[in-house]
């Protein structure tokens, strides 16, 4: 699930959700070009070679986007046979960060990066609830619908990280 | 090792998009058959196509009774006339529901297993001078 949180950082599938929407509308403009080169508005081949093109980005990122979601992001809790009770009974069989869902695994390498820039030797609920708010998007939409403000809670986690270290 | 984990990822894709996914829309397009079948129970409606319309059907009269058991027939060849015709005509959407469900769903298997080659044709098509 670690790979899939790097494989996530990599540019192309970091972006792929947003290009291919971008490439999907220029490649519904570009058809509608086409259509307009049928009334010798337009060169057709100027027109066609656009439309083939945005096409093929389209899919590129359309393929990656869904790769990135659908196999990468969820492949490791479908994989996984076991129940996180039989692990928290027997904790000497199993690794505990297999049962982290993408979005958790996202917010322990948040906290352990917060930690290790802060120079913080344990990992601790604070910078966790940092990573939460700053890296998982349900934490941030759990903290909208209670009315709170995301970017003051941040800092104050942030601040109260940084006491902390120093206390 | 950045290069291993490159290849794995091409043949986790490879994996996914080949074979994984396939059998997943195959499992879709076999889900929306069923559910095509159950919604217009067709198997049942040919079952019971001369059935009477919504069971109305008249008892035949118990002693000699020359009119009242043509009436009686009538009545009762009219009611699966009329329930056969209304069972043709669900018969008939439900096929045709049933066909477009099956050519939709090679289209978007054959579609999605074309998608690498639509995506490397049209690529090679940039530098294509005509």
């Amino acid at each position: 699930m670690f790979r899939a949180v790097k494989t996530e950082k990599f540019f192309v599938f970091r972006f792929a959700g947003i290009f291919w929407k971008i490439f999907f509308c220029l490649f519904i403009f570009s058809a509608f070009f086409l259509l307009l080169s049928l009334l010798d508005l337009f060169s057709g081949i100027f027109a066609l070679r656009m439309s083939i093109i945005f096409l093929a980005l389209f899919l590129l990122f359309w393929e990656l986007s869904l790769f990135s979601n659908l196999k990468l992001k969820s492949d490791n809790l479908r994989e996984i046979d076991a129940e996180l009770s039989d692990a928290v009974f027997a904790p000497e069989g199993y690794n505990f960060a297999d049962f982290l869902s993408f979005e958790a695994c996202k917010i322990v390498e948040g906290a352990v990066k917060f930690c290790r820039r802060r120079k913080i030797y344990e990992i601790n609920s604070t910078s966790l609830f940092y990573s939460a708010i700053r890296n998982g998007k349900e934490t941030k939409t759990i903290s909208y619908r209670l009315g709170l403000n995301v970017r003051k809670l941040q800092e104050d986690s942030q601040n109260f990280g940084k006491n902390s270290k120093a206390g | 090792m950045e290069s291993a984990e490159r290849q794995n990822i091409f043949n986790t894709w490879f994996l996914w998009h080949f074979y994984e996914t396939p059998k997943f829309l195959f499992s879709v397009w076999k889900n929306f058959i069923r559910f095509g079948s159950n919604y217009f129970s067709i198997p049942l409606l040919l079952k019971t196509f001369f059935s009477p319309w919504r069971r109305y059907r008249w008892l035949y009269p118990k002693g000699f009774d020359i009119v009242e058991f043509f009436n009686t027939l009538v009545s009762n060849t009219f009611s699966r006339i009329l329930g056969s015709i209304c069972r043709a005509v669900l018969i008939t959407f439900g096929v045709i529901f049933q066909i477009f469900i099956f050519i939709a769903g090679i289209v978007v298997i054959i579609f999605w297993l074309f998608i690498p080659l639509i995506v490397i044709a049209g690529l090679f098509f940039v530098n294509y001078d005509f």
